[in-house]
């Protein structure tokens, strides 16, 4: 809802208001949440003004010179292209020193002509409207004894408060339980508290007429009080004054008649819905009660709806005449020739209004209102209000109030122990007679009790506060329980005071995320890959130790060992793997892949655990490479398998070298050494930790067990091994960071590459790598063979390149230079493309 | 009717009739894209007719200009019309083929994780949901952090509860997880500290009931007001929630461990029995002046359980030597867990 700081200001002295700034704090840190503020109508020193008489400018055709009085001795003269302006208008003056759209004025020379300022029209000074035109007065503006709120105004005087010029307009998002926020009132009282001005209609009735009220006993709980007052004579159809129009305005709606505008004037004031009936439409009287099945009401947005049993409805004697609550029918509704109006005010149940909206497609700023509740005590103030800003603005006489029903009896009293309060806010300082003074001062009445429920008078000596009383005021409709005055206290204390208290106990967060190369992950993506977890003991023999030579020192011997087989310590987990891969073997298990996660023990003068007890996974792979089955024929694995699954599970964290010697248990030439990549260290978000000093660390070895040790332990075809340490891998934290993916198709080209017979793949790789830019983004190995057909000793790769544009289509002139580039490095490498 | 008209519309018939049946035959997609160039195309079928069209009379242009178009749509509705057959045969051939889909899929074997570190990532995913950090340490420890700091002065005869395994190096192989403790509290500094440790130990005793080699999980909570109540509840919680079983009752029986006072074996009741499944108490206060914690201010519990115990009621497995032989039909009977 739009808030007006001007209209504020008619419920809150002056100095309970603070600046734009401190309103929209205070309303969103008490959860009135303020989206923008922004000022409107950025002006001053306007004036009111009366054209005394116009006539040509000598130097332009669409110039006017006016002679304006603006309450000096003599009228100024004041240039004007406006095509409306004519004698006798009162218009809004800017003389020099004005301030319009926050530039100030002075006095100028239009084509040859001093002028003394300038007329405005309305767009000029933030009243909407288009700017073809200057804005006029109303005719009885500078009348003194015309009908209408008193502005004292005459020609000289400023126009501020006439115009309700200069405001804030904050726009509030108000939450479902706080209906009584949906006004000026509800607003200023969540500024001012109890040093709100609460409306007073000061009103007396002209006469003593009064109109029927009669509520069907069986509507009573859904509409327990209906007011409505009578004004006879009035003009409903004239304008509304500029004043009331501007008010509406800066909430956003637009002046429809004088009628209309004081029904939704009534409602963003003080948050009583009202409407207006022609009373000549009327017949007999107004009574409430629930529809008749299909009875059937047209609604003055044009729409005829069927009512049900529990749609609630305003009646005449004869026929329904509004949908109590939601909207008026258009056959009562006020019209330009209203003279005779009912003004309705009443109290609705929330209960009797929700759904209704829905149920008949319908938008109604009552309905909205009263489902979130309006307070009930407002009802006949409101309607007297309405009625009297409808005589001074209108005309008419008015009547008395007339009415059926009361307000719905006060809620009972809340109570909450003051212990139970600081306990669920967790705010110990918060004294009880504290919280009750905040409450009071909100507008919420407390009273301090003692622990028998006893009132206690004397607050400020008195150790016996102990529970905090609370009569929830009429248009509180949220305030049922005592977690909801609990609520009210610590927003009135201020959520930003609240403390951070962790709970009993402590917070333990676990360290996030899952690291990738943490045991537990480690362990589920091996499994994942067909790989079987096994433990074994971390004592070995040392006949293992020593025949697989893993370059680790000397095993930690025993002193005390159960058997000679467990007597040192391990330096690799392969002896344990090897042993159960041929355990197994013997059980005719030929099929196998094994792995363990485990420490090893490794010779260092270092206390530090770490480094001398690290972790490692080992892995032992032998047989086929699938299980035997019908659909795909077996295929022993070899060391591509091998190396496959570590390209697997270390994806580009890991890089692959042939070029440093082995360890010694594998076979010198059908196995790789493998070092973390330096990018696994960069590729992680900006926030993740630990880059280790030496970014390219050792972490292990893979391929085929060196065929003489195989031989030795007694495997007919050596098994495939890898064994890494996990440790220099902890480090690495990964949070993928979204890449975006091109919507433009993908282009691939294939390359037939013949290389020299010395060639490796690793460097026909690099080479297409090096070479490879924008828009390639993918490079595939899909083929590799040597053949008779190829010279001698050549060996001939297929390489796969696949493309896309990022922010086009590619052309084939894209496509050309790209592939050229590889195509190039490859010749100047000494290689050959096949066609 | 001028004689050119009528040549004209016949010729288009004829046109017409031949499209009809070369569409009509054309029985793969390849042959409907070469039956509608030939007709269509610049060059095509249609050509002649066009020529004829610009030679005919002016006032019989419009009708046989119209005539013309009505071919062309009807060739490319006969073209439609072949791309919809040929669809449907596509359809009805891949119906007719039928396979046995009685035969096992295709399949890559799944592999799986061993059955103690399934208990203790059961356990410890309980634990960490109470809210216990994970701990780590040393599986070759010093006598310091494996008895003197948990209160088991040296000769005390409670060290030869426990069959230990010392290194050449006179360091030793832990005999229970309890060292991490110590270490934890050391590292940690300030309570509330609540923490578990799950890892291998080590006893020198093999026989059919013993490996040694095993695993444990300790567990410590020290905070201002932990009790031994909290422990039982604790306790109580975590096996309801292992073995899956809101049934299971606990019960402490008195015991003696140096670093916990007062001590006790924690059983629990389960299908009819008592079972013995963690051995606790309150931290001892020597324990926690060892981790340089404030024992007047602070106190905590501390439990320790063996994994193999967990595992072996959690999985019905009946011979600790099982673990550590690693059948593969044995590990093979944990996948997918």
């Amino acid at each position: 809802m739009k808030i007006s700081r001007r209209w504020l200001s008619d419920f809150l002295p002056p100095a309970q208001l603070g600046d734009d700034e401190q309103i929209a704090a205070l309303l969103t840190a008490r959860g009135i949440e303020v989206e923008s503020h922004d000022v409107v109508a950025d002006v001053s020193g306007l004036i009111g003004g009366t054209v005394l008489s116009v006539r040509p400018h000598p130097g332009a055709d669409k110039l006017r010179l006016c002679d304006v009085d603006i309450g000096e001795s003599a009228p100024v003269e004041i240039v004007c292209g406006a095509p409306n302006v004519a004698v006798g208008q009162h218009v809004v003056v800017a003389p020099p020193g004005a301030v319009l759209g926050g530039n100030k004025l002075s006095k100028r020379d239009i084509r040859g002509v001093e002028s003394n300022g300038m007329l405005c029209s309305d767009a000029e000074i933030g009243l909407g409207g288009d700017s073809d035109g200057i804005m006029a007065l109303e005719a009885d503006a500078f009348d003194s004894t015309a009908s209408g709120v008193a502005f004292n105004l005459s020609p000289g005087k400023s126009l501020d408060d006439y115009l309700q010029l200069s405001d804030t307009v904050f726009d509030t998002a108000i939450t479902p339980n706080r209906g009584d926020c949906l006004s000026h009132l509800g607003v200023a009282r969540e500024i001012g508290g109890n040093k709100t001005i609460s409306p007073d209609a000061n009103f007396t009735p002209d006469s003593q007429e009064q109109f029927k009220v009669e509520i069907d006993p069986k509507a009573q709980n859904a509409c327990p009080l209906y007011n409505c007052i009578i004004i006879r004579g009035a003009d409903a159809a004239r304008p509304s004054p500029w004043w009331l129009k501007t008010r509406l305005l800066r909430c956003g709606l637009r002046s429809i008649n004088a009628a209309v505008d004081i029904t939704n004037y009534i409602m963003f004031a003080c948050g009583q819905p009202l409407h207006a009936f022609d009373l000549d439409t009327l017949s007999g009287g107004i009574k409430v009660r629930f529809a008749k099945e299909n009875e059937s009401l047209t609604l003055l947005n044009g729409d005829t709806v069927a009512c049900r049993t529990d749609t609630l409805l305003i009646a005449d004697h004869e026929k329904a005449v509004a949908m109590g609550g939601v909207m008026g029918g258009s056959d009562t509704a006020v019209g330009d020739n209203t003279t005779n109006i009912l003004l309705e005010g009443a109290f609705f149940a929330p209960s009797a209004v929700r759904g209704k909206t829905m149920e008949f497609g319908l938008t109604s700023d009552a309905a909205y209102r009263f489902e979130r509740g309006v307070n009930p005590l407002m009802s006949p103030t409101a309607v007297q209000m309405g009625a009297k800003l409808i005589q001074q603005i209108c005309g008419g006489t008015i009547g008395t109030l007339s009415f059926d029903g009361a307000p719905p009896p006060p809620p009972p009293p809340i109570d909450i122990h003051g212990d139970a309060l600081r306990g669920l806010i967790g705010v110990p300082t918060i004294s009880t007679p504290q919280a009750a003074n905040l409450l009071t001062d909100a507008g919420i009445p407390a009273q301090i009790c003692d622990a028998q429920g006893n009132i206690v008078t004397d607050i400020e000596n008195n150790d016996s506060a102990a529970i905090i009383r609370v009569l929830p005021p009429s248009w509180r409709f949220d305030l049922e329980y005592p977690a909801d005055i609990a609520e009210e206290v610590i927003r009135l204390w201020g959520y930003d005071k609240l403390p951070e208290t962790a709970p009993p106990g402590g917070l333990n967060i676990p360290p996030m995320p899952p690291l990738p190369y943490a045991p537990a992950t480690v362990r589920r993506r091996f499994a994942a890959m067909g790989f079987s977890e096994i433990i074994t003991y971390a004592f070995v023999s040392p006949q293992w130790e020593t025949r697989l030579n893993a370059g680790r020192g000397t095993p930690l011997p025993i002193q005390n060992p159960i058997s000679q087989d467990m007597s040192v310590m391990r330096t690799t987990l392969l002896g344990g793997l090897i042993d159960r891969a041929l355990f197994n073997l013997n059980h005719r298990q030929e099929h196998l892949r094994l792995f363990e996660i485990g420490r090893c023990f490794i010779d260092g003068n270092s206390d530090e655990w770490r480094q001398t007890q690290p972790l490692f996974i080992g892995g032992i792979a032998l047989g086929s490479t699938t299980p035997t089955q019908w659909a795909m024929p077996e295929r022993g694995g070899d060391f591509y398998d091998c190396r496959g699954w570590l390209e697997e599970f270390l994806q580009s964290d890991a890089d692959f070298c042939t070029q440093s010697p082995r360890p010694a248990f594998l076979h010198p030439q059908q196995s790789v050494n493998i070092y973390t990549a330096e990018s696994a260290f960069t590729n992680t978000a900006a926030n993740a930790v630990a880059t280790p000093t030496d970014k390219r660390q050792y972490i292990g070895a893979a391929g085929v067990l060196h065929p003489a040790i195989a031989d030795e332990f007694g495997f007919r075809r050596p098994p495939l091994v890898f064994e890494l340490c996990l440790e220099p891998l902890a480090a690495i934290r990964r949070l993928p960071q979204m890449q975006p993916i091109s919507r433009f198709p993908l282009v691939r080209r294939d390359l037939s590459v013949v290389a020299p017979a010395e060639a490796t793949a690793g460097e026909v790789f690099e080479c297409v790598k090096q070479a490879a830019k924008a828009p390639i983004c993918d490079i595939d190995f899909f083929d590799y063979y040597k053949s008779d057909n190829i010279a001698q000793g050549k060996k001939c790769y297929g390489i796969r390149l696949s493309m896309q544009g990022t922010t086009a289509n590619l052309t084939e002139t894209d496509i050309r230079r790209a592939l050229d580039a590889v195509v190039n490095s490859l010749m100047t490498a000494g290689m050959e493309l096949r066609q | 009717m001028p004689d050119s008209t009528a040549s004209f519309i016949a010729g288009g018939e004829d046109i017409a009739e031949e499209a009809a049946a070369l569409f009509t035959a054309a029985d793969t997609e390849h042959a409907l894209d070469e039956a509608k160039s030939a007709f269509l195309n610049k060059n095509g079928r249609l050509r002649p007719l066009m020529q004829q069209l610009a030679k005919l009379d002016a006032d019989a242009r419009p009708a046989a200009g119209q005539q013309l178009n009505e071919l062309r749509r009807r060739i490319e509705q006969y073209y439609e019309q072949g791309k919809v057959r040929l669809r449907q045969i596509a359809v009805q051939t891949a119906l007719k083929q039928t396979i046995d889909a009685t035969l096992p899929g295709r399949r890559t074997k799944v592999g799986s994780c061993h059955p103690i570190s399934l208990a203790t990532e059961r356990a410890t995913t309980i634990l960490s949901g109470i809210g216990f950090q994970i701990a780590d340490g040393p599986e070759i420890e010093t006598d310091y952090y494996n008895f003197t700091a948990l209160n088991h002065p040296e000769n005390h005869p409670a060290r030869s509860m426990h069959d230990t395994f010392y290194t050449a190096d006179n360091r030793l192989l832990r005999t229970h997880t309890s060292p991490v403790q110590i270490r934890y509290m050391l590292a940690q500094k300030t309570p509330p500290i609540r923490a578990i440790a799950p890892g291998r130990v080590y006893r020198c005793d093999h026989d059919a009931t013993h490996s040694p080699m095993f695993h444990q999980i300790e567990g410590i909570w020290i905070d201002e007001q932990i009790s031994f109540s909290h422990l039982k509840s604790i306790l109580g919680a975590f096996f309801r929630s292992f073995f899956d079983d809101d049934n299971i009752i606990v019960r402490f029986r008195p015991s003696f461990f140096p670093f916990t006072e007062p001590s006790a074996e924690c059983d629990i009741f389960r299908n009819g029995k008592w079972l013995e499944v963690a051995g606790c108490g309150m931290i001892h206060p020597n324990v926690l002046q060892h981790g340089k914690i404030d024992h007047a201010k602070y106190r905590g519990f501390a439990f320790g359980m063996g994994v193999e115990r967990l595992a072996m009621l959690l999985y019905g497995i009946n011979d600790i030597r099982l673990f550590f032989e690693n059948d593969a039909r044995f590990l093979a009977q944990f996948c997918g867990e």
